[in-house]
């Protein structure tokens, strides 16, 4: 196990230093630099010129990513092209706003679609259940970008104005006004995230439910209440959990949407705005926060799956 | 000399009151209380910028409004476009406008609490002029070739040659002044401020929002009413709408023409515009052909119908142009016959150019702002039944910087209004001070020589007929199709009082503003 956990790590380790080259050179690939878009249509050759010597983009490709590499082993995350400020110093807040963007959103996603899926699995055939596949259907096939639109005109708008259309509010100002502004955009994130999870759920819970060892508990007189929820939903959950985990990515590009729709500043807007302005060493941290957070929450989901099932064992 | 600037000014502010019954503003229905004014949090939105604080950096309006609360500059410009004293309190001219010297306002206080005296001019000004700085305007603040502080009060500027508009180029967002004690560090500067303006900064997450909040020790006193005034970024037009409806926000900054028809149907909010200087124009670069004859320049000029292409792309706000950049908005415009559309003469300017058969050409539009696209292909619809036929491309705005501008190939350019018509002439046609896109000044240094007179002269009467002379110049024989200015737009809320929307609409000057008692944060 120990030995496992190490070469996941070293794995990790290596799809994010191959993720730092891959974004670098892209940025790189790309034509124009920094100063051409921070100086835009008044530049001149001189100020272009003096400009990418003080940004130090007149160095060559593989000097500059490897200054890059020797800020960060030594802690230093480097400076913010467009910003000018230190790229520690403009991801934090972003980050906190993003994690409980989603961290909320997986929470709802759970809460709503396990039940869901479970009723529905246990209803199968039946109309509850349909009325749930087709609602969470509607949901996936509408983009953020729409529903997030329609969610802001309708229970933002200024008819009803449940909740703030956009922007955001720090917890110091308190828990309801940090809330309300995360309502919308944690809906509009569900919304997409919930069918995948619901149908997960539901088909591997018909599967267990067909198992003879559900058989068996039903002959011993468990009630139907007890089977689903201290038998079958254990290991009917098994692929929901995958599903989570690899719906992480899906969520943190809906979350590049829907960051810019609500006008909440997050690591998607970030992200955005790095690759619109040439920012690479903002660019470069923001990618990485969220690569390794992609790669070991996916780690992560193969230990709650080795705890959920304990036929499964890593070596 | 003073005569002169007076008689400048004078002409300025007449112009400027032609366009004034376009603005609207909330006039107080009664007289209020000074008391009554006093407090509140203003929130206004835009769409993008904000990346910066640095004055000596920044080229988004967005940043230039917040900068013009944090800061002063020797000289403003106020809506009526009249240049009036900010720090500097008076100036004259010496050797023919090639000496500018200023007298500072004393005891005006920076917020780092001490007085604004001449050698923070000096400095700023100096900073700006580094090569080192990579100031993205240094070349858009006059031929300057030395400052100096004659004493704690005065400063001197002496130019190159002389430069009649001297004291209007000071109201630019790049000269707001700097306390020197900030300008050691330059990079520090993105994120804090060291100003003398009516505001201070209190807050700043780049890319989101800035909140400024009222500076007790400014120099206008009892100014400003405000407490606060927050500027945050909705990067989604539509969202940025809704907030403004739902009055989360109290002004909406720069509204894109096709949501602007929602600001006037909202009962309760005021829709402002008011005619500029900013245009999207077509480049053609004369230096070789097709666009170095002038009858294949004259014939693409006579496809415009500068209505229609006005109604179509900013929803009949603006006025129509003549091919230069010079718009009612700037003291020397030049009153003439807006070109009508004729495609029979532009069909046969095009034969006898040798283009019987019809001319194609690329014509390259970045994505960003919306207008360059929307200009180029409806140019193409329009032209095409003149035998144009115009393949158009539209690129990110990045890849446009990097390969179509400036580089002499067809493509459709911006610019904002500046301060005066010398800097938008001279940023569009010198081949030194300004860009020249059109590549047009080697083939007609006598129009340039014009506006180099324009500007060296004190005398009004001579620049005026220099300037009307440079602009039927280049209505005729120039390098652009520029059909239309367009007006800016933005909205306000019926409770936001005593707000002017400057045609330079960057300049939001907050200073007079007021919120009643009926504002969602009169309480802050």
């Amino acid at each position: 196990m120990a030995r496992y956990v190490v070469g996941r790590g070293l794995s990790i380790a290596l799809v994010l230093v191959l993720i730092s080259i891959i974004v670098f050179a892209a940025t790189h690939v790309l034509p124009g630099s920094a100063a051409t878009l921070i100086l835009g249509e008044y530049a001149t050759p001189e100020s272009l010129r003096a400009l990418e010597q003080e940004l130090g983009l007149d160095r060559p490709l593989a000097v500059q990513y490897l200054a890059w590499v020797g800020g960060v082993v030594t802690g230093d995350w480097g400076y913010s092209l467009a910003m000018k400020q230190p790229v520690t110093a403009i991801v934090g807040l972003r980050l906190r706003n993003s994690a409980a963007l989603a961290a909320l959103t997986l929470v709802a996603v759970i809460l709503v679609a396990i039940p869901l899926g479970t009723v529905a699995a246990v209803r199968q055939g039946r109309w509850l259940d349909l009325a749930i596949l087709t609602g969470s259907y509607l949901g996936i096939s509408v983009p953020e970008f729409v529903s997030g639109m329609l969610l802001i005109l309708v229970l933002a708008g200024p008819s009803l104005h449940w909740f703030p259309t956009g922007d955001y509010a720090p917890l110091a100002a308190g828990l309801r006004a940090w809330l309300s502004h995360l309502v919308l955009p944690v809906l509009a994130l569900t919304l997409v995230l919930v069918a995948h999870v619901v149908r997960q759920t539901r088909s591997g819970l018909i599967e267990v439910l067909r198992s003879p060892y559900v058989r068996t508990a039903r002959l011993k007189g468990a009630t139907e209440r007890r089977i689903v929820l201290r038998h079958a939903l254990r290991n009917g959950l098994l692929p929901a959990v995958t599903v989570i985990a690899l719906d992480l990515g899906y969520l943190m590009g809906g979350i590049v949407v829907v960051e810019e729709v609500f006008a909440y500043p997050g690591m998607g807007r970030l992200i955005l705005y790095a690759i619109q302005n040439r920012d690479v060493p903002l660019l470069q941290v923001s990618i990485l926060i969220v690569a390794a957070t992609y790669t070991v929450a996916n780690f992560g989901a193969d230990m709650l799956y080795a705890w959920l099932d304990p036929r499964i064992r890593y070596r | 000399m003073t005569g002169s600037r007076r008689d400048f000014l004078r002409t300025s502010a007449a112009l400027a009151a032609l366009a004034w019954p376009l603005t609207t503003v909330g006039a107080p229905a009664r007289a209020w209380a000074q008391g009554d004014k006093q407090g509140g949090l203003l929130r206004i939105s835009a769409t993008f910028g904000l990346s910066t604080l640095n004055p000596l950096a920044h080229i988004s309006g967005a940043e230039w409004m917040a900068t013009r609360w944090l800061y002063s500059n020797l000289t403003r410009l106020t809506p009526k476009r009249d240049v009036v004293p900010d720090l500097a309190e008076s100036w004259t001219a010496g050797d023919g406008g090639r000496v500018w010297t200023f007298k500072l306002r004393r005891g005006v206080q920076f917020h780092v609490g001490r007085e604004v005296v001449a050698d923070d001019v000096v400095a700023t000004m100096q900073t700006i002029l580094d090569p080192k700085t990579a100031s993205p305007y240094r070349g858009e603040i006059g031929p300057i070739d030395r400052v100096e502080a004659v004493d704690k009060s005065t400063v001197r500027f002496t130019l190159r040659g002389p430069f009649a508009d001297f004291p209007a180029i000071m109201t630019v967002p790049v000269a707001r002044i700097v306390a020197r004690e900030g300008l050691g560090d330059l990079k520090a500067l993105a994120a804090k401020e060291f100003g003398s303006g009516p505001f201070r900064l209190r807050e700043f997450v780049p890319g989101d929002h800035v909140t400024v909040e009222r500076f007790a020790h400014y120099y206008r006193s009892g100014r400003p009413f405000l407490d606060a005034v927050t500027l945050k970024v909705f990067p989604e037009p539509a969202t940025e709408l809704t907030a403004f409806r739902a009055r989360e926000t109290d002004m909406i900054w720069d509204v894109s023409p096709d949501l602007y028809p929602q600001i006037t149907a909202t009962a309760g909010a005021n829709a402002l515009a008011v005619p500029g200087g900013t245009f999207a124009n077509v480049i053609m670069p004369t230096d070789k052909p097709p666009f170095s004859d002038n009858r294949v320049r004259e014939a693409l000029k006579y496809t415009v119908d500068r209505t229609a292409m006005l109604a179509a792309i900013n929803g009949g706000q603006g006025e129509l142009a003549n091919d230069h950049p010079v718009s009612t908005a700037y003291a020397f415009h030049a009153r003439l016959p807006i070109r009508t559309p004729d495609l029979g003469k532009a069909r046969s300017l095009l034969r006898e150019a040798g283009h019987g058969s019809g001319l194609s050409f690329k014509l390259f539009a970045a994505s960003s702002p919306p207008i360059r696209e929307k200009m180029a292909v409806i140019l193409k619809e329009m032209a095409r039944p003149a035998g144009f036929d115009i393949d158009v491309e539209v690129l990110a705005y990045d890849r446009y910087l990097a390969q179509v501008w400036n580089k002499g190939v067809p493509y459709i350019g911006f610019y904002a209004t500046r301060p005066t018509a010398d800097a938008i002439l001279m940023k569009l046609y010198h081949p030194k001070e300004g860009l020249d896109e059109g590549r047009w000044a080697p083939s007609h240094p006598e129009a340039i020589h014009l506006l180099e007179q324009a500007r060296e002269t004190l005398d009004v009467e001579r620049r005026r007929r220099s300037y009307a002379t440079f602009q039927k110049v280049s209505r005729d024989d120039g390098p652009f199709v520029l059909p239309f200015f367009r007006n800016e737009l933005s909205g306000s809320w019926g409770y936001v009082r005593d707000f002017t929307l400057n045609a330079s609409n960057f300049e939001v000057d907050l200073e007079d503003v007021w919120l009643t008692a009926d504002a969602p944060r009169k309480k802050g």
